[in-house]
């Protein structure tokens, strides 16, 4: 008697396992991929996207992949000097369907600096801008005139 | 430094020092919010840096809650 519900309960946990394998291999085989280029560093992971850096031309890009479509977007540079691209790109909050993240510039002098709030729809890769804030700003000889917003992309 | 609260429709609120003293600190903040598709809107802001609590901001379906000063204030995002 005990050994025929034991040999019931080990079908159970068997079928158990072979479906919840197969459900798996199905929802592997559906879901976008974000199979990253060769070369890059995985940024951030998330069940909605997977941010990533390439090594570009004097800097990084920094890139988002969508897992909800597979949709790239990119997010911008950050360069190796200053003056060429963002300082940094941090700061990534998922919520949903959106990642927002803050990049950081500062004018060429070093003397002030930027955060600019960045919004990315996963679904259709639209992102909206914020106005950059500036953190500090001092007297400089060499600034000439009001800081701006760093335009790279 | 820049204390930001995303909601799942897009919504965004953050809270973000503006201006320092001599010794880097900061010496005041401002409130700001989106709406899903809307324009950054300033909602609140403080020449004391320390009057708006960062844990104090909370962001649910239609609104944006904080305390400046001990007082509790709202607004509609």
């Amino acid at each position: 008697m005990a050994r025929n519900a034991l040999a019931v309960i080990a079908l159970i946990v068997l079928a158990a396992v072979l479906a919840i394998t197969l459900a798996g291999q199905a929802h592997a085989s559906t879901a976008p991929r974000c199979a990253l280029p060769h070369g890059a560093d995985v940024v951030a992971k998330h069940r909605s996207a997977v941010l990533y850096s390439t090594r570009g031309h004097e800097g990084n890009d920094y890139f988002a992949c969508s897992r909800l479509n597979g949709r790239r977007s990119k997010l911008g540079f950050v360069g190796d000097e200053i003056c060429a691209g963002w300082d940094n790109i941090a700061h990534f909050h998922f919520v949903g369907a959106f990642l927002a993240y803050v990049r950081s510039g500062s004018d060429c002098a070093g003397v002030s600096s930027y955060d600019q709030l960045r919004r990315l729809d996963l679904r259709t890769g639209a992102q909206a801008s914020f106005p950059p804030r500036t953190r500090r700003a001092r007297w400089c000889s060499r600034c000439g005139s009001a800081p701006t917003a760093p335009s790279h992309g | 430094m820049l204390t930001l609260r995303l909601r799942s429709d897009g919504a965004l609120a953050w809270l973000t020092d503006v201006g320092f003293d001599d010794n880097d600190d900061p010496t005041a903040l401002q409130l700001w919010a989106a709406g899903p598709a809307g324009r950054a809107q300033l909602l609140d802001r403080s020449e004391n840096a320390h009057a708006i609590p960062r844990g104090s901001l909370a962001l649910s379906p239609g609104s944006l809650a904080w305390t400046k000063d001990g007082a509790p204030a709202t607004a509609t995002v």
